[in-house]
């Protein structure tokens, strides 16, 4: 985040589809920058002699083998509990013949 | 040596692409992305929905995990996983021992979550597929046998596995006059995998042949049906040397990626004719007015905020994950070509052909089966039935890929050209009768078998009649006697004659035998 | 109505203050009808909760219902599950189908679940009551509970000040005694600090010994759904059935454990000292914390002393760096997780129609509150482009640091010690103006989250001026039987599960 202007909180809100009162965006802005600066603590992280990581190493594995079988009924046993197949049909907030009603592209 | 170096080694075959024929433009670089739907599966890539959505009434095909309801989580299908191996292995790229899923993070309707789960390989290798080479051939070059060498290769960056988003449209198919668009999802979550290759391609002709070779590998490997509905669709990218690259998104027929590579081709030299710097941009193919047009960019366009999806595990696939799925997977179209040429004894040509269309080659094999004589199966299908079909196709000219081949097989059966070769092998029978004959069961539907009952009922048995037709034969041409004692085809030549006075009704084994006699005597 | 003349009108009126396994005790033995039980929690609730504000939703009609059935189960000898009428009250966060599922959002103002998550379907099986969705702090993104489209939940032993969050309203419901279990979840401490402030037991489970099918996500890798209780059995009966493996969650039980059979026990206190625990005290981080709690928290060390419990001193590195690499992950990972909220499949009461698509997402998002809306933008920055390596990179460097240093931690000990919160409960509003102000607050519970290890808040005592502490304890990952077994310990010795707010 760079210091003066509003741009980069704006620019932010764009990306993240968000609206933020031009009067709330000064106080938006101070608060993230906070945060971030906060954030910046990480660079200290790597000089404090800590052995390299290969990246993402929390991301937990699972063998190719365990993954789900190509069925249209999700066979969940008893002992697995599962809502997939128990879900009820969905109404949407707007639609018209089955579609979903959204705005213009 | 670079892994694409020992790779082309490996394969045996030349990185360079060669220039065939003048028209290829080294300035030119075009790349594809092509975004190929794994029809055959069952479900989607992350729920048990129907993966075929087609025909399906709006959203009737979605559960909580494809509409992305708050709470899901995605289930990766593992025969996704299988399928998309298969594809890398035949384009021989390179599988990791561990593959890990992406979100791509972006805002449109048509995405339940406002992010797509897919592969990316900026942080880490986490694509199930990379460093591929697949060679392809010009159909003029195959032709000509001692220039088979020609052949041209195209590098795969790299295969991933993705879900498709869902569908927009507009009432009236018109968005001007509509102020909202309606939204379908029963597509949403379909597997989706996207090829991505190096800018290799130097004209919009290569890439079609490219497109068709890679469809036709994906039908042998029985994981997507390419003449589905917006089962295949394309990315281009396009740079003349100077110019920026230009993507071009979304075209989902073959025709309109060759066409739109032309007319970009065609848009960039004349901007730089005139000094205008072509611009990185992304654009549209308008299928109406055949031609691109720039796609509204915006600022946030390359955002995507790639970060690793953390509700699916790394998946391990393990060391001899590849040899697995390579054991178990269908005939490739390069295989079955080696075997037709090693095994079956079928030239290169014949064989090139009858590969080039999974339909045609599995009809080759069922009939077979049936009757096993290679040669003369293969020359009943492509000299006779596909070009009959090609006539066919002339008289009703079509684009559509699948209507020939329904064509073509609802036309015969294998037990049709079994029949016919077995006829022509074992009772000799004239080839012309036999085409004959195979003309009429094709128009008919009748079996050959059948058909020749009915010539043989009618056939001439009676010695005297014979007799009779080769007398007039040798009365017409006195010649032939002479020239029977130094020409043993003489013979054979003299039944020819006979059998056309007969119509073929002669029985040809009792007249071969009377004609020598007559030749003796004489 | 005949049993409930039978038990006398003074026993009746103190059946709210049984816990749940001694109510089921009762609806068991026909000591008393599941259908007038949870008539009385109905009323319970309406003379409390407009104290505490910590229902969003009620499903008595439903609960009612289910009374009934079981009341008809038993007469007719059926099998009976384990939570046999027990009423339980369960986060906004997690699907009920057919109620709403807000978040305490004004964006999912309107949003029915379709389906049961995987622990409702559970709690179901063993013939437990959902009674109704409870408060918390917007997508579970505060520790307070103040930031609800609801409003604030208050804390039931002094309504001035918070109860904690994110699961503000599980903790306030079991504390005040309208209901014996409620679930919450658990991202960087939201079970563990209303639990604290509140004086109940929570419990945050090793990441993927619950199914996450049917939590809307915050941030994925770090969170847990655990139950929260004011007696220790009743934490591990619902427990037992909660947990274990999943197929509608793939991060569910994939560690090395996935064969283990979950079954947790209350073992007698003598069971419980035989087992001669090593514990560490986390020296550095109690001694950071205020006063009052650091007193409490040493004489609970005292107390464990006392009972021949080996106790030894211990530090922890990078906490200092844990915290920013927390709030780094769980922004990144909101930030995405909250995309889907665009108020066109589901949401709130408003018609896309005349909207053009940029302007309607920008415009129905901005009903986010401002804290969630501040994590969003948060969250985008450290994903966007250029940033990846300076921030969610780096805190995956710390995350896996911080799991090392517990490996190495709990090859000496099998718990750990130090305070759940690092202050006493606050007064509502007091804070808040200053982001940091409330991350600092998470410093003891989001270690847990990070090692990905069980953790759990019991109450440890009380302030001068009677505001709850709650003393954390942790233990490797599905080590969830030793918390258990250390919280039967102080339960035993303390009767924390006496002390009851005077609501
Ligand atoms: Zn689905």
């Amino acid at each position: 985040m760079s210091t003066n202007n509003n741009n980069d909180i704006k620019k932010l809100c764009t990306l993240s589809r968000l609206e933020i009162d031009e009067s709330e965006i000064q106080k938006t802005s101070d608060k993230i920058k906070e945060i971030i600066s906060f954030f910046n603590k990480l660079d200290e992280f790597e000089s404090n002699g800590v052995q390299e990581i290969p990246y993402n190493y929390m991301k937990t594995e699972k063998k190719v083998d365990e993954l789900r079988d190509d069925l249209t009924t999700l066979n969940l046993n008893d002992a697995d509990g599962g809502g997939v197949e128990k879900a009820t049909p969905f109404s949407f907030l707007n639609s018209k013949n089955g579609y979903v009603i959204g705005p213009r592209i | 040596m670079t892994r694409t170096e020992s790779k082309t080694q490996q394969l045996g075959i030349s990185l360079k692409n060669d220039d065939d024929d003048g028209n290829v433009d080294e300035n030119i670089k075009i790349g594809l992305e092509i975004h190929s739907q794994l029809t055959r599966l069952d479900t989607k890539l992350f729920c048990g929905c129907f993966s075929n959505y087609r025909d399906i009434k709006p959203n009737e095909n979605t559960c909580p995990i494809c509409l992305g309801l708050p709470g899901s989580l995605p289930l990766l299908n593992k025969k996704a996983v299988e399928y998309a191996s298969m594809m890398c292995i035949s384009l021989n790229c390179n599988i990791p021992e561990k593959i890990t899923f992406y979100r791509k993070n972006y805002f449109y309707p048509d995405l339940p979550k406002n992010f797509q789960i897919t592969q990316y390989n900026s942080y880490e290798l986490s694509s199930i597929g990379y460093d591929g080479l697949i060679s392809y051939f010009n159909d003029k070059v195959e032709s000509d046998r001692e220039e088979k060498t020609k052949g041209k290769t195209v590098r795969i960056k790299r295969i991933q596995l993705e879900e498709d988003p869902g569908k927009i449209i507009y009432e009236e198919n018109n968005s001007k006059i509509n102020n909202y668009c309606l939204i379908d999802y029963n597509r949403a979550g379909v597997a989706l995998v996207e090829i991505v290759t190096e800018p290799d391609f130097r004209n919009a002709n290569d890439v079609r042949l490219f497109l068709n070779k890679i469809t036709n590998i994906f039908e042998y490997l029985g994981v997507s049906d390419p003449n589905l509905e917006g089962a295949v669709r394309c990315d281009v990218n396009v740079s003349v040397k100077g110019g920026k690259k230009v993507e071009i998104k979304n075209i989902s027929s073959f025709k309109d990626v060759e066409k739109s590579i032309i007319y970009e081709i065609t848009r960039q030299k004349t901007l730089s004719m005139h000094q205008i710097s072509v611009k990185s941009e992304t654009r549209h193919w308008d299928e109406k007015r055949k031609i691109t047009i720039p796609a509204r960019t915006k600022e946030e366009e390359d955002e995507y905020k790639y970060f690793p999806e953390p509700d699916i595990p790394r998946i391990v696939l393990g060391s001899g994950y590849r040899e697995k799925i390579k054991n178990n997977m269908p005939e490739l179209p390069i295989e079955r070509l080696k075997r037709y040429v090693d095994i079956h004894k079928l030239s290169n040509h014949v064989s090139d052909i009858l590969i080039n269309n999974k339909k045609v080659s599995d009809f080759y094999e069922e009939s077979l089966k049936i009757y096993n004589s290679p040669k003369e199966i293969s020359n009943w299908i492509v000299n006779e039935l596909l070009s009959k079909t090609n006539d066919l196709e002339k008289n009703e000219p079509t684009d559509n890929k699948s209507n020939k081949q329904r064509g073509f097989i609802s036309h015969v059966t294998p037990q049709q050209i079994a029949d016919i070769a077995k006829l022509v092998e074992e009772k000799s029978i004239n080839r012309n009768i036999a085409k004959d004959i195979f003309g009429k069961s094709i128009k008919t539907g009748e079996s050959p078998l059948k058909l020749i009952e009915n010539v043989e009922i009618r056939k001439i048995r009676d010695s005297e009649t014979i007799r009779k037709y080769i007398g007039e034969v040798l009365s017409d041409e006195k010649h032939l006697i002479e020239q029977s004692s130094t020409n043993p085809n003489v013979a054979n030549f003299i039944l020819g004659k006979i059998m056309k006075k007969t119509g073929g009704r002669a029985d040809p084994q009792l007249t071969l035998k009377l004609i020598r006699e007559s030749i003796e005597r004489k | 109505m005949g049993m409930l003349l039978a038990l006398g009108y003074d026993k009746m009126t103190n059946l709210h203050k049984l816990a749940g396994y001694q109510v089921s005790q009762k609806i068991k033995n026909q000591e008393i009808f599941a259908e007038e039980y949870i008539s009385l929690v109905f009323e319970r609730i309406s003379n409390v909760d407009s104290k505490i504000n910590s229902f969003i939703s009620k499903n008595h009609e439903s609960a009612l219902l289910k009374a009934k059935q079981i009341d008809k189960k038993i007469r007719n000898n059926e099998k009976l599950g384990s939570l046999l009428g027990i009423p339980i009250g369960i986060k906004d966060n997690i699907s009920v189908l057919g109620l709403k599922t807000t978040c305490a959002s004004k964006m999912l103002q309107e949003y029915v679940s379709p389906y049961n998550a995987t622990v409702v379907d559970r709690l179901e099986k063993q013939d437990a009551l959902i009674i109704g969705k409870l408060n918390m702090d917007e997508f579970g993104m505060g520790t307070s509970s103040e930031f609800s489209h609801y409003g604030a939940v208050h804390n039931p032993w002094n309504q001035d000040y918070v109860a904690g969050g994110s699961s503000g309203g599980s903790a306030a419901a079991v504390s005040s005694l309208q209901i014996p279990i409620s679930l919450g979840s658990d991202t960087g401490g939201s079970i563990r600090c209303p639990s604290s402030f509140c004086s109940v037991i929570g419990i945050k489970p090793t990441y993927g010994l619950v199914s996450r099918y049917g939590l809307v996500s915050y941030s994925n890798s770090l969170e847990q759904i655990g139950p929260m209780a004011r007696t220790i059995i009743d934490i591990a009966m619902t427990l037992n059935t909660i947990c274990g493996k999943d197929s509608s969650d793939s991060t569910s039980t994939t560690a090395a454990t996935l064969d283990q059979q979950f079954e947790y026990k209350i073992n007698t206190v003598d069971g419980v000292l035989g087992k001669n625990y090593k514990v560490g005290i986390i020296d550095n981080l109690i001694l950071s914390s205020e006063s009052q709690v650091m007193e409490t928290v040493f004489k609970k060390i005292d107390l464990l002393k006392k009972h021949g419990f080996d106790v030894q001193k211990t530090k922890i590195n990078y906490s200092d760096f844990a915290l920013a690499a927390y709030y780094v992950i769980a922004t990144a990972e909101a930030s995405s997780n909250l995309s889907r909220f665009d108020n066109i499949r589901y949401g709130f009461s408003h018609n896309p129609q005349g909207y053009e698509w940029n302007s309607y997402s920008s415009h129905v998002r901005s009903n986010f509150g401002d804290e969630v809306k501040r994590r969003i933008l948060v969250g985008s920055f450290v994903l966007s482009a250029g940033y990846y390596g300076k921030y969610y990179l780096k805190a995956q460097k710390v995350r896996n640091a911080i799991k090392n240093e517990f490996n190495k931690l709990f090859k000496l000990f099998d718990v750990l010690i130090l305070p759940t919160m690092p202050i006493l409960p606050f007064k509502i509003g007091e804070k808040g103006a200053k982001p940091l102000d409330l991350f600092n607050l998470d410093i003891y519970t989001i270690l847990a989250n990070l090692a990905g290890i069980p953790a759990m808040s019991i109450p440890a005592g009380f302030s001068k001026k009677g505001l709850p502490i709650g003393l954390q304890i942790l233990s490797n990952e599905f080590n969830e039987q030793i918390l258990i077994d250390i919280a039967t310990f102080f339960e035993n010795k303390d009767k924390f599960n006496e002390w009851i707010p005077n609501i």
